[in-house]
Formats: structure tokens, sequence, C-alpha cells
């Protein structure tokens, strides 16, 4: 029992600190695949600023005509899709008003009609109503000689975040030479671009493990995706700010009209494929351990139960071998004691008779014995052995009380019979009921003790005949009565010698006579076993087969 | 080229006002600056117009097919540039500015690309 609960245990142990591994595996990988979504992200939202406007920057193009722009700016708009607008205005000379390059396929609702027509995917345009919008917000940034005028600002009813690059003609960033700068819609970038990036991080990263990403805003609804992180669910959240340009740069000195919303990065490996291989070999696991400790523990339950089994029938039988030896070695010593003495010739006529009669007492006692164990094996093997036919029970109580005549006698039994004289015959084999009767007396002889008293008595129960022989002796404790009746069963109290064999075969001999068997005992006070045989006239279904045969 | 020049022919820089306007009318004009020595007796950088190389294709092309064709390109670049001289000068970041709308497929390769890198 402790090797199954042992085993079960350590399938269990094995099972969860495998789960536990696969968890750990899966929530590192969640980890990473969240690290790694911050850093396209990061990447890419800062990507505009620091690629595009420092390259214009470095390459003069701020101080060129809008023109020249054209081209970065088209590139800028296919690989960073968060771009609405790029504007750029030059102070030398003082041109008419900034100029605003859009995107042909996206156009703001701002944009007139007429500037749609064209192929080119940058619209150059110019806004008076938005210059005037714009342009004073940049110059306080120009007039305190930042280097980038970043601020949100709502503009033809869209909220944008603008981020602008401001050139100087002179080192003391006293001159302003130039601005350029691009707009992003915040409205446009959440519907949209955490959405394509998600998509497009996934299908990069595709393959390597089943990861699910989520965007949460500031308020904690959800951008992209709708997973969570939970106690079962493995995985990792980090935050972003909601930038378009480096936060370095605005750290210092950050402008009153921008507002930086800290987003959350949510990455969970529900589907992850070690997970739910750990998961599967978890309830294999359990399932094969519960299984084998089921196995295990009826095999120990079974073998437990042979052992005790065998080691009790080896030691009824051992019991029984040393009580048939003193049994059977008994008589025949006392026999060669007797005719030893007799052989000396040292013995009268009258203590002759008495060791003769004394010698009778040991035969009949020998072939009682013998008797029993005969007609065990007999009774037992060829139970269809019996002849059955009307027996008067007086003949039978008669002929046992005379063979242990010179025991009753010698031992100075109380004898009381009482058999009504109307008895009517019952329906048995004689010899096996005559062997029934002597094993019952013998029993109550042998198991009397002090008080020798003896009665056999008889009536008629309907159609029955019950006979009864008790004792005042030794009696059965109660817990024993039941088993008495099986074979090499010796009670307890019992010391007196015996083969544990006679109250099996009467049992037998009661049961093959279609008859009941009741034994009533109080230890210290007798017994008395009471059997109940069919009378003659009225033989049951079992004698009639067996007459039959 | 080379064979008109000796015969006689020479090179005028083409810049200016006309040049500005007819970049605003079509922006996908662009100005090309003609590194030095690359025509015989040529020994000054002069500048010019040029247009840019485009692959076309239809609207209705299949995303993915654009899409692998277009990565196909760009794996074949370095290869390319030493067998076609004019490859030499393509500026990959300037790539997606097209000066037609990028197909949806190419579009994706560039995307994946600012991505990846």
């Amino acid at each position: 029992m402790l090797s199954a609960a042992a085993l079960l245990w350590i399938g269990y142990r094995a099972v969860v600190e495998r789960e536990q591994a696969a968890t750990l595996v899966a929530t590192r990988r969640a980890g990473e695949g969240a690290a790694l979504l911050i850093a396209a992200l990061t990447r890419d939202m800062r990507g505009a600023q620091q690629m595009v406007l420092s390259s214009a920057d470095r390459d003069g193009l701020t101080a060129r005509p809008p023109v020249d722009l054209l081209h970065p700016i088209a590139s800028a708009f296919a690989r960073y899709p968060y771009l609405d607008a790029f504007f750029s205005w030059r102070d030398v000379p003082a041109e008419e008003s900034p100029v605003f390059y859009t995107r042909a396929e996206r156009a703001p609702v701002w944009l007139s009609a007429q500037d749609h027509q064209q192929l080119f995917p940058v619209i150059v345009s110019s806004n008076g109503t938005m210059a005037s919008r714009l342009l004073p917000r940049v110059q306080q940034d120009l007039a305190e000689g930042r280097r980038f005028s970043i601020f949100d600002m709502e503009l033809g009813g869209t909220r944008y975040q603008i981020v602008t690059l401001l050139s100087y003609a002179d080192t003391l960033r006293e001159r302003p030479s130039a601005i350029f700068g691009f707009m992003v819609s915040l409205q446009w970038a959440r519907e949209h671009y955490f959405k394509d990036l998600v998509a497009q991080a996934a299908r990069i990263e595709a393959g390597e493990s089943a990861i699910d990403f989520a965007i949460v805003d500031q308020a904690g609804q959800s951008v992209v995706g709708v997973t969570r992180v939970t106690a079962n669910v493995p995985g990792a959240e980090r935050r972003f700010p909601l930038v378009f340009f480096d936060p370095v740069t605005v750290a210092a000195d950050p402008p009153s009209d921008l507002s930086i919303a800290s987003w959350r990065a949510i990455a969970t490996a529900q589907h992850d494929p070690t997970l739910a291989a750990a998961d599967s070999g978890a309830r294999r696991t359990l399932a094969l351990a519960t299984v084998m400790t089921l196995v295990l523990t009826a095999g120990v339950w079974l073998s437990l139960q042979a052992a005790r089994t065998g080691a009790r029938l080896a030691d009824m039988r051992a019991d029984f071998i040393s009580a048939v030896t003193h049994e059977l070695k008994t008589p025949i010593s006392n026999m060669r004691a007797i005719h030893e003495t007799l052989a000396s010739g040292r013995t009268t006529l009258e203590t002759s008779r008495e060791y003769g009669a004394m010698g009778i007492r040991e035969a009949t006692r020998l072939s009682r014995l013998v008797d029993n164990l005969l007609a065990y094996a007999r009774i037992t093997d060829v139970a269809d052995a019996y002849s059955f036919e009307p027996v008067m029970l007086e003949t039978v109580v008669d002929r046992s009380l005379q063979e242990f005549e010179p025991h009753l006698t010698h031992e100075g039994f109380e004898l009381h019979v009482e058999l009504p004289e109307d008895l009517p015959p019952v329906k048995a084999d004689p010899t096996a009921l005559g062997l029934m009767l002597n094993n019952l007396v013998d029993n109550a002889i042998r198991y009397s003790r002090g008080t020798h008293w003896l009665q056999i008595a008889a009536h008629r129960e309907n159609a029955t005949v019950v006979l009864e022989v008790s004792d005042r002796g030794m009696g059965i404790p109660e817990g024993e009565i039941e088993r008495v009746t099986r074979k090499f069963f010796r009670g307890s109290l019992s010391n007196a010698g015996g083969s544990g064999l006679g109250l099996a075969i009467v049992d037998r001999i009661v049961a093959d006579h279609s008859g009941t068997l009741v034994i009533r005992s109080i230890v210290g006070q007798g017994t008395t076993v009471a059997v109940t045989l069919p009378v003659a006239a009225e033989t049951s279904g079992r004698a009639r087969r067996a007459s039959q045969t | 080229m080379t064979a008109v020049i000796r015969e006689g022919a020479y090179i005028i820089p083409i810049e200016g006002p006309p040049v500005e306007k007819l970049r605003r009318e079509n922006p996908f004009v662009r100005v090309v600056r003609v590194p030095r020595d690359i025509y015989a007796g040529q020994d000054r950088i002069f500048p010019t117009l040029g247009i840019d190389m485009v692959v076309v294709c239809r609207e209705d092309l299949d995303e993915s097919l654009v899409y692998a064709l277009t990565a196909q390109l760009f794996e074949a670049f370095p290869r390319l540039s030493g067998v076609e001289a004019n490859l030499r000068f393509l500026n990959l970041d300037e790539a997606p500015a097209t000066p037609i709308p990028l197909h949806a497929g190419a579009a994706r390769y560039f995307r994946e690309r600012e991505l990846s890198r």
C-alpha cells in the first residue's frame, strides 16, 4: 500500500513539476514575445523622427525647395503607416505659408478635393487655416531655441500628435531657418496602426511559438486583442508610452499641451504547444499512475488475502496433524502398557479383567478416530454413498451409548435419555447417523470437564424430528460457534485433544440428510447441539436423489 | 553616348527655374547629378533630369505573388548591381517612394522590412 501511495505521489509530483516547468517556459516565451513586441513598437514609433526628420536635416533638405522632400516623404509614408502628413516651412526666402504633404491614398478631411487628382503617393498643398493654427504654436518653440517642437493639437476635427524638427541659421538658435515635421492622427493609430503592427509582428515571429498579443490603453480598454493574463494563462506585460518620437527629446522640459499616455502590450502563451503537450502528458501520466496504483493495490490485497488464507490453512493442518498423531498414539501406548502388564504375569484375575476392559476402551477410541478419518474422506468425496432408509433414533442412540458405555461408566457420567415412544423413524443412512451421534456424544464427553452430565433428547416437530445432545461442559465462545463446523477447526478453549473433524462430519451428514444443525452454547454452562432430520414418510428432494443413485 | 561625344556632341547641365516648375507639376521627375568620368571627356559633375526605375504590375495581381516578387527582387539586388551599373546608385531606403501607388503586396514587403530591421 505504501508503494502504491508512493507511486501515485511520485506520479502526481512529476505531473505537477512538469506542468510548472511548461508554464515557466511558456511564461518566459510570453515575456520574450512581449519584449519583442515592445522593441518593434518603440523602434517603429520613433522611426519617423529618428530616420526621416534627422536624415532630411542632415542632407540639408529642409532648406531646399519643397519638391526635394517629395521622395523622402513618399518613402516615409510607405515605411511608417502612422504618418498622416508632413509639413515644411522655410524662412528664407519668406514663402507664403507652410507646405503640407499628405498621403494620396488616405487624404485628411481638411484637404480640398482638387488636390486629390494625381497618382503620386504624396499630395503637396498649402492650407491657410491649418497653417494659422500650427505655425504660432511651433513659433513658440522656435523663440525658445528648442530643437524639436512636439505637442498634441486638434486640427480639422482630428487630434494629432505633432513632431517638428526646428532648424536655425545660427549656432545660438536665434535665427530660425526652417521647420520640418509630421502629424499622426491618434484616432487612426488607435483603430489601425496597432492592429496591423501586432498582426505583422506575429507573422514575422510565426512558427516559433503560439503567442497571442494584445494592447490595452491607459484606461484599460482593449485596443488590440482580448487576451488577459490570469493565474491560468501564462503571460507577460510591458508598458510603453503612446508617443511617436523618442521620449528623451522632451524628458527635460515636457510641453504642457502634450499628453503622454501609458499603454500596455500583453503577450500570452495560452496556446503554447509546450503547455498543450504538458497538459496532455499530465493527463496520460496521471491516468497511467492511477491505473497502475489500482492494479498494484488490488494485487497487494489479493496477495495478502492468499498469504493469510495459506497461513491459516497451514496452521490448521499442523494442528490437525499434531492432534491426530496424539489421538492415535495415546490409545496405542495405553494398549501397549496394558499388554506389557498382562504379559508380565504379575496380575490377578481381577486386575486382568480390569486391564482387559481398559484395553477395549482404548481400542474403541482408536477405532472411532480411524472411523472418523475414513468417514470424512468418504463423505466428502462420495456423497452419494448413503443408503437411506427409515431409521428409529432409539436404535441409533442405544448403539452409540453402548459403544460409549465403558467411558461413561468409567468417568461417572449422569446420563439422561428422553426419547418419546411415538417418535417416528427418520429418513437416514444408519451408519452415517450413528457416526453423527457418536461424534456428538464424544464431544460432549470430551469437553465435559468437571460436570459429567449428558442428555440425549428427541421430539417431533411437524414433519421433522429434533435430536438434541446436551452437556454441562466448558461451552463454546459465541464468536467461534459459526466456525466450529469447519474442518480442522478447534476451539480456543479446546485442550482436550480431538482431530477437529467431528463437527465438520456432523455438519456434512446433516446437510446430506436435508436437515439443519443448530448449536447453542454458553461458556462455562454447556452446549446443546440440535439436529433436525426429516421423518421417514416425508423424504426431501436431496435424500430422494441420493437414494436413487 | 560615348561615340556621339567623340564625334563632337557635348553634355549640357539641365537646371534652373524651368526645372523646378517641371518638377512641381511632375513630382516623379528627379534632379540627378551625373558623377564625374561617366562619359568620355566628362571632367565634372553635372545636373540633369532623371526618373526612377519602376517595376509596374496590374493592381489586381495576387498580393502574395507581388510580395514574393518584391522580396526576390530585393534579395537579388546585391548580385544584380554587379551586372547593371545603374543599380549601384540605388537608395534602398527610398525604394518605396514610387511615382505611382504601391501594390498591396509590395507595401507589405516594405512594411515588414521596416519592422525586421
